[in-house]
């Protein structure tokens, strides 16, 4: 068990006076079976007003808050601190082929209780189910390869064909251009795979979290230099909802620090804002994901 | 004049059914029915002749109450007249009974459905709604989950589309469940319908719809925690919408301040109505904007319609929505196909209505059975939206089009439903010299009360006058008609109307929506700037004319430039003054500049379709008049323009009560009057090259500020620069004065609640009271001699004016100041 403490940083820089604002924040890590959020604390500046908490269709924690005094600038810093063990690493021998997977699935869903995975195998307006996502996974083996297998195979599929570039895309990049392009960031890595895997029959999430990256050998950990991260979370009949990181290739572990899940980014942007007033603004993010341990006590 | 039995039997006017399609007025053997026999009794010996002054008197009606919705058409998009039948659909006592039972019953069953849907999802927990109606559904909005609440209502008002089959039974066509549109209509065909056929109305004894409303108004208030002291608010999406009119109509008619997102806000989790004294609580919302539009944070993120934080708040329980958020999840055309399951799950009951068969591509017996019968079915989007494809009829369609609509649907079954084609029932309709059989449809109305529905007695049917097509929409040309559910006996001919009450906001300042104010304000301001435009281009004329022009050459030169200028244009200095004037002719009426007096008359147009309900008819009928002018304005277009602005200000002057609002309105054109008249003096009275003003330059002057008459009517003798300035700036007695829009101002500022920021207020007070003093104390003499010092003081003014207009407009329209 690592316990991590996370800083997450906001600010909404505007060219004029903003009378008035408000937010809707999803920061709060979720508590899981691999991870407990042991506390949460948000500071925002101007004051905000009636800050209140309502959990969400999925599980999340939206924060609502309304700021009501003039202002150009709103920052919103939220601080976690987050425990974490590594989740036994699933063994894809117990898993089936994907062939054998989608009537599970369906008998899931038809059945008693597991109707929600429905929402998980449908276009969603950031995931559109496009045929050149669907054609990423031509030719591998739905027949015989255990499914955690063929998930891992579609990964480094991912890998030799898209590449990582913060500057290819935006938030607003269409699918289908991010596609195109063969570059992106983790959203747009989670989303083509998420279009992928759902047209071929197995539902999958959104999940946006935090990662813990590590500095080059002796040099310090940089503050504020991280951003968000997201991933997908693949429904296996035998297993349930399993993480995979399909920007870095790999099934999640103990630095994977979940936040929210959701259909798409859209279920669960991080902050979501409405002002009187301002014009235009400028978002400033920054992020740090520290290791409790390295977090060392002031000295005099 | 007795009628013999036979002639009393079949239908006047050589009317007759259709043959395959139920007709309303007579039965298959041509006999006419019950109620029908009773109507053209009433109509008398010559049934034309009558149907033919009522259409005429209905034509009126639409016409002089500007009865209108907004058309989508493209480039003709705009408000249309209101198509209204003036013969009416009867539907007997017995059949309003069978139909009630129904509606009342359907109104439970998906109020119970939507409960879960939004609540404990027990429905689909247990399989009783398949997953994928909800799951993969775009109206299924998740923020939205836990507004279900198994005690609370979710559906209160609640509108439905029946037809007939061709064996006579009532048919479901569609449900409207998020925010039905219609009441407003249905009440203003009533009014409209009974003055065109007064005593065929009072005859027959046809169901009051005013019970309905008082009982309407009465359950919304129950809504609230506090129903007696209940604020309500009809939140609309404003004028572009295509049923505004009517929003405005019942807004007026209920009594509830007609209100867009931006005049609302959250805070504490409750909503607030921004007003001119601050936020007042809103405890109930009628809701007419569609749910997914409702809430920039969690639902559609861009939308201006919405209030931000609404779903919280309603999460939160402390506002209630007319409807809840998110009906629209069960307006698919899939859940008809599991409405008689559902019934008799959730009610213990049979669907008592039943709708038109519905086969869902989502199950595989009922995919086998749409691909099998393509030829016969209509088939339809699952979901709808902006994107989806039109309903298709396959009885239409060529054999390759049905193949390849099979292709579509067995590529994403789920998607699509394959509905039964029902032919609608007739009724008779006056159309072209006519009367006709036209297919139709009737939405009905319910509304929550007292842990039951209650079912207006009346409707809003609506028919196709072509008399063929399938598709009924007032859209695409259909016209409308009041629906008369009569009544076992006569109904008492002076019905108990609800008792009066004020207008709060008359009485109480403090309540006018700060938009409302907002929105008078510029129409004041606009009103008198275009006013002042066409006065002037009006006297450009002669002005310009030789002999006058060579009197005095300068003066002439520097009033065009001064007019081109207010419309924030300037000329070559070499253009000559015939040159001057044609382009001058050719500014005003150009739309696309956007200080022309075209672009002013048109946010003139667009304040006053916001502020209609406001305002007394005829200004609509101006208004009308007005957006028929030319687009050259010639001296023949300015005259009918002034009189027509003329008119509207006698309207403003005379029409309107004197609240707050009217207050602002005043403000607007007193500060817009002010600004205008020191403008003028600014830029015509000292000649550019320092010489005095000459009699001529005086003359236009006081001409231009319209005065020239009242300071002849004043002042005796010759004009001199002094005497000008006296009436154009000191004299409290020239309405069109400067001492005059500031006295005023003085006034209206004093009168104005200051609540909302009541430091703010006084700083403005004292500020319009100083520039009352600077009038005042200003030295004549001295403004008449020095040109600059005059112009310095102008100016000055001038930017006082404006300085005051944005305060106002920072204080109690954009509550943008806190103290």
């Amino acid at each position: 068990m690592i316990t991590y403490c996370i800083t997450h940083e906001t600010t909404y820089q505007h060219a004029g006076q903003a009378t008035a604002a408000w937010q809707m924040l999803q920061l709060q890590p979720r508590n899981e079976s691999a991870q407990e959020c042991l506390d949460f604390q948000l500071q925002i500046s101007p004051p905000a007003q009636d800050l209140v908490a309502r959990t969400d269709y999925f599980g999340n924690t939206r924060h609502f808050f309304s700021i009501r005094e003039a202002h150009r600038e709103l920052s919103i810093i939220s601080r976690s601190t987050v425990r974490r063990g590594n989740e036994a690493s699933p063994l894809p021998g117990i898993t089936g082929p994907l062939d054998a997977a989608r009537p599970q699935i369906a008998r899931l869903i038809g059945g008693r209780g597991q109707f929600e995975l429905e929402q998980y195998l449908h276009a969603t307006p950031l995931v559109p189910l496009l045929p050149g996502t669907a054609a990423l996974a031509d030719g591998l083996d739905a027949a015989t390869m255990p499914l955690l297998d063929w998930i891992g195979a579609l990964g480094k599929r991912f890998s030799e064909i898209f590449v990582f570039d913060p500057k290819a895309t935006t938030i607003s990049t269409p699918l289908a251009r991010a596609l195109e392009l063969k570059r992106g960031v983790c959203q747009d890595f989670t989303h083509l795979f998420l279009s992928c895997v759902r047209q071929h029959g197995l539902p999958a999430a959104y999940v946006s979290g935090y990662l813990l990256t590590n500095p080059p050998p002796g040099r310090p950990r940089l503050r504020g230099a991280d951003a968000m991260h997201a991933w997908v979370s693949v429904f296996v009949p035998e297993v349930g909802w399993v993480d995979y990181d399909p920007t870095n290739t790999c099934f999640t572990g103990d630095g994977h620090l979940v936040v929210a899940r959701g259909r798409d980014y859209a279920d669960l942007s991080p902050t979501r804002g409405v002002f009187s007033g301002g014009g235009t603004h400028r978002l400033k993010i920054g992020v740090t994901v520290e290791p409790e341990h390295e977090i060392k006590p002031l000295t005099g | 004049m007795s009628t013999s039995p036979f002639i009393s039997r079949s239908a006047p006017l050589a009317y007759a059914g259709k043959g395959n399609r139920y007709d309303e007025c007579v039965d298959a053997a041509g006999r006419l029915r019950g109620p029908w026999s009773d109507f053209f009794e009433h109509l008398g010996p010559d049934p034309a002749a009558k149907l033919r002054t009522a259409t005429d008197a209905c034509h009126r009606a639409i016409l002089e109450q500007d009865v209108s919705m907004n058309v989508y058409l493209g480039d003709q998009s705009g408000a249309q007249p209101w198509p209204l039948d003036a013969v009416p659909l009867l539907i007997s006592p017995e059949e309003w009974k069978q139909i009630t039972r129904g509606l009342r019953q359907r109104a439970h069953l998906l109020n119970e459905i939507l409960v879960d849907l939004y609540g404990p999802q027990k429905l689909l927990r247990e399989g009783h709604l398949p997953a994928k109606l909800a799951m993969a559904n775009p109206h299924f909005l998740r923020a939205c989950a836990g507004l279900g609440k198994p005690d609370s209502v979710f559906l209160h008002s609640y509108a439905v589309d029946l037809a007939r089959s061709p064996d006579g039974k009532w048919w479901v066509i569609e449900d409207r469940l998020d925010a039905p549109s219609g009441l407003g209509y249905t009440l203003q065909n009533r009014i409209i319908t009974r003055q065109a056929l007064p005593d065929i109305f009072h005859r027959a004894p046809v169901q009051r719809l005013y019970q309905f409303f008082h009982g309407y108004r009465a359950s919304l208030e129950a809504l609230a925690a506090h129903p007696e002291s209940a604020n309500i608010t009809l939140l609309s999406p404003g004028p572009a919408n295509e049923t505004y009119f009517e929003q405005a109509y019942l807004s007026r008619y209920l009594g509830y301040t007609l209100a867009e997102g931006e005049d609302l806000i959250t805070r504490d989790g409750q909503v607030f109505l921004r007003t001119v004294g601050g936020l007042k609580r809103t405890d109930v919302l009628v809701r007419r904007v569609d749910s997914d539009f409702c809430d920039p944070l969690e639902l559609a993120p861009h939308s201006l319609l919405g209030v931000p934080g609404l779903v919280q708040a309603a999460q939160g329980g402390q506002v209630a929505l007319a409807n809840q958020l998110g009906g629209r999840a069960l307006e698919t055309p899939a859940l008809l196909a599991f409405l008689q399951p559902l019934c008799r799950h959730i009610l213990g009951e049979e669907l008592l209505l039943p709708s038109a068969g519905t086969w869902w591509g989502g199950q595989e017996g009922p995919l086998n059975h749409i691909l099998e019968n393509l030829h016969d079915l209509v088939v339809k989007p699952v979901f709808r939206g902006p994107t989806s494809a039109p309903p298709r009829y396959g009885a239409r369609m060529g054999k390759a089009a049905r193949a390849e609509l099979a292709d579509e649907i067995r590529a994403q079954p789920s998607a699509w439903c394959g509905q039964e084609r029902v032919l609608h029932g007739t009724t008779p309709g006056w159309h072209e010299g006519h009367l006709r059989p036209m297919p139709f449809i009737t939405r009905f109305f319910l509304a929550w009360k007292d842990g039951d529905y209650m079912v207006m007695p009346g409707g809003l049917t609506r028919c196709n006058p072509k008399g063929e097509d399938m598709i009924v929409s007032l859209q695409q040309g259909s016209i409308s008609k009041d629906t008369w559910v009569l009544d076992e006996e006569s109904v008492a001919s002076t019905p108990s109307l609800p008792p009066a009450r004020i207008n709060e906001a008359l009485r109480h300042p403090a309540a006018t929506p700060s938009s409302m104010a907002d929105n008078f304000f510029w129409l004041g301001r606009y009103l008198e700037r275009c006013s002042q435009i066409v006065r002037k281009l009006e006297k450009m004329s002669p002005l310009i004319r030789d002999e006058i022009a060579t009197l005095d050459p300068g003066v002439s030169a520097d009033a065009l430039r001064f007019v081109l200028f207010a419309q924030d244009f300037t000329v070559p200095a070499t253009a000559t003054l015939e040159q001057q004037a044609a382009l001058l002719r050719q500014i005003a009426g150009d739309r696309t500049k956007a200080s022309s007096l075209a672009s002013n008359l048109e946010s003139l147009g667009g304040l006053l379709d916001r502020v209609k309900v406001r305002m007394p008819p005829e200004a609509w009928q101006i208004l009308r008049q007005m957006r028929r002018r030319p687009a050259v304005l010639d001296g023949a277009a300015c005259s009918a323009l002034q009189q027509q602005l003329t008119a509207f200000e006698g309207l403003t002057a005379e029409g309107m009560p004197r609240d707050t609002t009217w207050r602002f309105l005043d403000l607007g054109r007193r500060i817009e009057r002010g600004t205008q008249l020191l403008s003028l003096l600014a830029g015509l009275l000292h000649p550019y090259d320092g010489g005095a003003p000459t009699e001529f330059r005086l003359q236009t002057v006081l001409h231009l500020a319209d005065c020239l008459s009242t300071y002849r009517s004043v002042f005796h003798g010759s004009l001199n620069t002094e005497a000008a300035l006296d009436w154009l700036f000191h004299s409290p007695e020239n309405p069109r004065g400067l001492h005059f829009q500031i006295e005023h101002i003085n006034t209206h500022l004093a009168l104005l609640p200051e609540e909302l920021a009541p430091q703010s207020v006084a700083t403005l007070r004292s500020l319009a009271s100083r520039m009352l003093s600077d009038v005042r104390l200003a030295k004549l003499e001295e403004l008449a001699s020095d040109a600059v010092k005059a112009n310095a003081m102008f100016m000055e003014l001038r930017a006082g004016l404006t300085g005051m207009s944005d305060r106002l407009t920072q204080i109690y329209f954009s509550h943008a100041v806190a103290s």
